[in-house]
Formats: C-alpha cells, structure tokens, sequence
C-alpha cells in the first residue's frame, strides 16, 4: 500500500509539475521511480508509457473539440512517429538496464537546457496566413478574440524529426513534445496553441505504438503503471487549473534544476553499477 | 457566426474522453477487487488471451490489465474512428493515412514477445 501510495505521489508530481511548463510527466516520473522505489527501468518506462496515454487522452479531447488541435496534421505526422515509436521500443529491449539509464539522463539534461533555453512563444500566428491545403489549419483564440488560419509548409522535415521524436518516445517512454513542438513552429508554421495541442493529441498514438510492445512481452507492471497513470493524470489535471496563475519562468527553472538532479543522479547510478 | 463544428473533431474527443473514462472505471474496480480480497496488487499484466474471461470473473489482476489495456487502446480506438469519420468524407487521402498509422499500430500489437 506504501509503494502504491509512493508512486501515485511522484506521479501526481510529475503530472503537476510537467503540465505547468508544457512538458509530459515521463520526463520526471520514470527517473523518480527508479531512483527513489527502484523500479526496474523498463518497467518504469512501460508505466510512463501508460501515463502518457492517459494524460493525452484526457487533455486532447478538450482541444479537438474546440479544434485547436490539427487532426490532419496530427495523423500525418503519425505515420512517422508510430514506425519510430515501435523502432524505439522493440531497441529498448535488447538495450543493457546501464546503457538505457545512460542515455536517459542525457536526455534528461537536454531538456533541462531546453526548459531553459527555448524562446518565448509568440502570441501572434506566424505570417503566413490560410491556405486551402489539405493540412492547412485554423481555430478560434480566445486571447487573441479572432480566428487564426496558417498553413503547413516543409512536411518531409517534419516527418523524419517526428520519426526521430517517435524513437525517442518508444526508447525512453516519454511523449517527445520538446522535440515536436518547436519543430511545428519553427519549422512547419504552426502557431504555438494549435503545435502544443496537435503534439499533445500525437504523444497518446505514439506510445499506444511501443507501449502494446511493452505490455506483450509483459513489462507493464500494474502494481507500479496503475498508481503512475492513476497519479499523473490527476496532477496534470491540478497542473491544467494552476498553470495560468504560476509564473512560467520559476517554474522552468525550477523543473530545469530537478531534471538536472535527476540527469547526475541517474548517472551516478550507472557509474556505480546499482 | 460561429462556424458548425467538424463532425470528425466532435468524434474523436467523444471516443478519447469515453475511452479514458472506461478504463478509469475498470482500474478502479480492480482496485476494488484487490482491496476487498487483501491481495497485493499484481506484478505482471495479464497475457492477452486470458484477459476478458479473469475481468469478467471478477478477478482482480484481470479487471487492471483490462483496465490498461482499455487505457493503451483508446488512442488506437480514436484513429479508428477518424478513418470512418474520413471515408464518410470521401478523404481518401487522409483515410490512406491513418489505415497506415492503424497498421503500424496493429503490428506493434501483434508482434510476438521479445526478450527484456
């Protein structure tokens, strides 16, 4: 009961803490797990899959609702995530418990550094205006109290590093939205909204992918993936309803300082053989 | 004037807020099962084939692993219904598209067990 207790906590956490500044509670859920309870890795990863799932689930069906998110665009953006997602995943299992836990506390650092690097977003949608493309895309911005349409450009870009973003998320069981957002809005012309919330929409697809090959070669522990999903999408939830009223820039550096913990921690993990 | 919603927008949040909310209910239900038979909760998921007849007995270790394995469907389930939601659209385009992403998704789930 402890345990269980102990893992809806670190979720509820993570879910609360990620939401806030826009990332997914993977990022700080499995390295809590393994580190704090001693959850296996790749069980903690299959239980961060499962919690990524639920909480794109629950926050995406509100923005595709009020069409914020780009279903077209999302679902193009699929065909490559999935394939990567599944290419992640099936490496992750041949993959040494060391070498895993290596590479996630260098990912663990890279966000850090993008938690505390990535520009401000804009609040304007980019220049380039509607077009009558298939994925082109416009929704309704409360903020703004007008309609923004822009239009898709450089897809074949947008595919491989969604590719590379799917592999990341199969690997190390997090969602990928540092990877996929700035590429939709740096590089396709997507507003920031619409690329948070077709990315989000996106994470729950991609780790459906590699987490079902999780679960078939029974790596989905319920003791440990239950009170994960069941604690982050309650802290993502709390998160959603706080977010707007906490100074985002605190924050990220706040969650930049615990990644980077997290990051010498794991890797002192490795160094010592635990 | 507002414009009329997109009827595939309307059903896809429809199937992603059903799909959580069954699979909330079944977590909580094993959670339940567990609690009133003072078992601990269980280490490993439930293999595939013998999920719904352990769920439907009540038994605790099955109603979770259906509960996650409700949970890990719901994104497949939403990609489903768009690809209906795109044939009755004449998108043949985007149906080719996500008949790609169920594939691959079908693939991932089919693919036999690897070593950990």
């Amino acid at each position: 009961m402890e345990r269980f207790a102990a893992i809806a906590f670190i979720g509820a956490g993570a879910g609360l803490l990620g939401s806030m500044v826009g990332l997914g509670g993977g990022i700080i859920l499995i390295p809590a797990m393994t580190l704090a309870l001693g959850v296996p890795i790749h069980h903690a990863i299959a239980a961060g899959l499962v919690a990524v799932i639920a909480n794109s689930s629950m926050a995406s069906s509100g923005n595709v609702r009020d069409e914020v998110t780009n279903v077209r665009l999302g679902m193009a953006l699929e065909t490559a995530t999935t394939v990567g997602a599944v290419a992640g995943g099936t490496a992750a299992a041949f993959l040494d418990r060391a070498l895993l836990s290596a590479i996630f506390a260098v990912f663990l650092l890279l966000n850090a550094a993008y938690l505390l690097l990535r520009p401000a977003p804009p609040e304007a949608a980019p220049a380039g205006g509607a077009g009558r493309g298939l994925l082109d895309g416009r929704y309704h911005d409360p903020s703004l109290r007008r309609e923004v349409s822009y239009r898709v450009t450089r897809l074949p870009v947008g595919l491989a590093v969604s590719a590379l973003a799917g592999a990341v998320s199969g690997l190390l069981g997090i969602g990928g939205g540092p990877i996929k957002v700035p590429m939709m809005t740096g590089v396709m012309g997507v507003p920031i909204k619409a690329a948070a919330a077709t990315s989000n929409f996106m994470i729950g697809v991609t780790a459906c992918a590699s987490a079902a090959l999780y679960y078939r070669r029974g790596m989905v522990s319920p003791a440990v993936a239950v009170p994960a999903a069941l604690g982050a999408t309650v802290g993502a939830w709390a998160g959603s309803k706080l977010a707007a009223r906490a100074k985002g820039a605190h924050l990220e550096r706040l969650l930049a300082a615990i990644l980077s913990v997290l990051a010498v921690k794991m890797a002192l993990s490795v160094w010592r053989g635990a | 004037m507002t414009r009329p919603r997109d009827p595939a927008s309307v059903a896809v949040a429809a199937a992603l807020k059903g799909g959580v909310t069954l699979a909330l209910g079944l977590l909580a239900a094993g959670l339940a099962a567990a609690a009133l038979r003072g078992q601990p909760l269980p280490t490993e998921a439930v293999e595939l084939g013998r999920v719904l007849p352990l769920a439907l007995a009540g038994d605790a270790a099955g109603l979770l692993s259906l509960g996650l394995l409700a949970l890990l469907a719901t994104p497949a389930v939403r990609v489903t219904v768009l690809a209906y939601q795109f044939a009755r659209a004449r998108e043949w385009r985007m149906l080719a598209v996500t008949a790609l992403v169920l594939a691959v998704l079908a693939f991932s789930l089919l693919s036999g067990r690897g070593e950990a």
